[in-house]
C-alpha cells in the first residue's frame, strides 16, 4: 500500500467573471483523486477536457472556487505558496527558458530558495541527458526539446515531491518525446517522485502506472 | 480634436473663471480647483485604458493629490516663498503642470505594466511555479514600466534650454522678465515635474502590480485585458 501523496478533495474551478458567459462557467467539477508516493498517474483527455486547468489549480496558480489539496495529509492553506510550489511543482505545456544562460536558468531557484542544498549545475544537466558545456549558452536560443529538458532539471533542482507535467512531449517529434518520456520515467523511479502526466495522447500513458480519464471537466474514469 | 483643444482652452479663460479665483486669494477656493483638475485627470487615466478598471479613478485620484500636495506646498512655501503660499495665480498654473506631466507618466506606467505583463505571461507564471513572489517575478516588467513612464520627462530635463525651450521661461521672457530670472522658475518647474512624475510612477506602477496578483501568488491573467 502507498503513502498518498496528493490528495484532491471536490476540486472545482470557475471561468473569471469577466471571461465567463453564463454567471458560473465551471471548468472543473468535483474533481477527486489520490496520488500515491512514488506513483505517476497518467490524466488523459481531449483538448478543452481541463488538463491543464486542473494542473494549474494543483499547483495554485489559478485559484478553485471550491475543495482542497493535501499534500501528505497536511492542507494546502498551511504551507506558504513559495514552500508549496518548491514541493509541487508544474511543467508548463511549453517550456519557458528564463532570460540569460543555462547556468542562469538553473541558479534561479537556488536564488529563490536559499535554503536549498546546492548541487552542481553540470550535474543537474547530466541528469536530464545536456551535456554540461551548455551551461554558458543562452537559454533562449535552445530547441524545444533542450528547453523541456532545462525545465526538467530546473524543476529537480527544487527537490519536489510532486512533479505536475502538463502536456512535456507535446512540441517535440516523436524521437525526442520517447526520449523526454524515458527519461521522466527513469528520474521519477530513482527518485520516489510522484507525478501527474497529463496527455492527449494515450500511447504516452505507458509509463503511467494509473489512468485518470477527464472529460468536460470532470473524473469520467479512474482505472 | 482641436475643437475640443479650442473649446477647453476657452474654459480655461473664461467659463472656468480663473480671472475670479486669482483674485479671491481662498485656500477652500484654491485647494477645490484642484481637486476638479485631479478629478478630470484621473478620469482621464480611466478612459485611455484598454479594459477599463474603476479603481484606476480611486488610484490616480489619490495618487495626483499626494503627489500634488508634496509638491505644491513646498514650492509655496518654501521656494517661490509666496505670500500667502497659496497664491493662486502662482499655484495654480504649477499645480497644473504638475498633474498634467504626472497623469502622463502613471498612464504610461500603468498601460506598459499591464502589457508587458501579457505579453510576457508565460515567464512570470514559470517563475511563480518555481516559487518566485508576485515582486521577484515580474521584476522586470515592473522597472520597464517606472522607465517608460519617466521617459518624456527625463528626455525633457536632458535637453531643456538646449533643444526644449519651456512653455514657461518663454512665457516669462515674453513678459519681460531677465532670461536668468526666467530660468530659475524653469528649474523649480523641472525639478517639480520629476519629483511629481516619479512619484506617481512608482506608486501607480506598484499599486496596479498589487492589483494584479492575488494574496496568494497568482497572476489575475483576466485583468490584463
Amino acid at each position: 500500500m502507498r503513502e498518498t501523496a496528493l490528495t484532491v478533495e471536490n476540486l472545482a474551478v470557475s471561468l473569471p467573471p469577466q471571461l465567463a458567459c453564463s454567471r458560473s462557467q465551471r471548468l472543473l467539477n468535483g474533481i477527486n483523486f489520490q496520488l500515491g508516493h512514488g506513483e505517476m498517474l497518467g490524466l488523459v483527455g481531449d483538448s478543452g477536457s481541463g488538463k491543464s486547468t486542473l494542473l494549474r489549480a494543483l499547483a495554485r496558480l489559478i485559484e478553485p472556487d471550491d475543495g482542497r489539496v493535501l499534500l501528505f495529509g497536511r492542507d494546502w492553506d498551511e504551507f506558504t505558496p513559495r514552500l508549496y510550489r518548491r514541493k509541487v511543482c508544474l511543467l508548463s505545456q511549453v517550456p519557458v527558458a528564463l532570460p540569460g544562460t543555462v547556468e542562469d536558468n538553473l541558479g534561479y531557484v537556488f536564488h529563490l530558495h536559499r535554503n536549498l542544498p546546492r548541487v552542481d549545475p553540470r550535474h543537474l544537466l547530466m541528469e536530464v541527458n545536456l551535456p554540461p558545456h551548455l551551461l554558458t549558452q543562452n537559454a533562449e536560443t535552445m530547441s524545444v526539446g533542450e528547453k523541456q529538458r532545462l525545465a526538467l532539471a530546473r524543476a529537480l533542482a527544487m527537490q519536489p515531491q510532486v512533479l505536475l507535467l502538463d502536456e512535456p512531449t507535446s512540441a517535440l517529434d516523436e524521437t525526442n518525446a520517447v526520449q523526454v518520456l524515458d527519461l521522466l520515467t527513469a528520474i521519477c523511479s530513482r527518485k520516489g517522485l510522484s507525478a501527474i502526466l497529463a496527455t492527449h495522447i494515450r500511447e504516452h500513458l505507458r509509463i503511467a502506472h494509473r489512468k485518470l480519464l477527464l472529460s468536460d471537466g470532470e473524473v469520467t474514469e479512474n482505472e | 480634436m482641436s475643437d475640443f483643444v479650442v473649446i477647453s482652452w476657452q474654459h480655461v479663460g473664461y467659463a472656468a473663471g480663473l480671472s475670479y479665483v486669482f483674485s479671491q486669494r481662498s485656500l477652500g477656493l484654491t485647494m477645490l480647483i484642484f481637486v476638479l483638475m485631479v478629478l478630470v485627470a484621473a478620469v482621464n487615466a480611466y478612459t485611455m485604458e484598454t479594459r477599463r478598471h474603476l479603481s484606476t479613478i480611486a488610484l490616480f485620484f489619490f495618487t495626483l493629490l499626494f503627489v500634488l500636495i508634496i509638491i505644491i506646498v513646498p514650492v509655496g512655501k518654501l521656494i517661490l516663498s509666496l505670500k500667502p503660499w497659496f497664491l493662486p495665480q502662482y499655484i495654480i498654473p504649477f499645480g497644473g503642470m504638475a498633474i498634467g506631466n504626472a497623469m502622463t507618466a502613471g498612464i504610461l506606467a500603468q498601460n506598459t505594466l499591464r502589457r508587458l505583463l501579457k505579453a510576457e505571461q508565460s515567464i512570470v507564471e514559470t517563475k511563480l511555479a518555481l516559487g518566485a513572489g508576485c515582486f521577484t517575478s515580474a521584476y522586470p516588467q515592473l522597472v520597464a514600466s517606472v522607465k517608460t513612464g519617466l521617459v518624456p520627462t527625463i528626455n525633457t530635463m536632458m535637453v531643456v534650454g538646449l533643444v526644449h525651450i519651456p512653455g514657461i521661461f518663454g512665457g516669462v521672457v515674453l513678459a519681460g522678465v531677465s532670461p536668468v530670472e526666467a530660468t530659475k522658475y524653469q528649474i523649480v518647474v523641472m525639478y517639480m515635474l520629476a519629483m511629481g512624475a516619479s512619484l506617481t510612477t512608482f506608486i501607480v506602477s506598484w499599486a496596479t502590480l498589487n492589483s494584479l496578483f492575488t494574496s496568494r501568488a497568482q497572476l489575475r491573467a483576466e485583468e490584463l485585458g
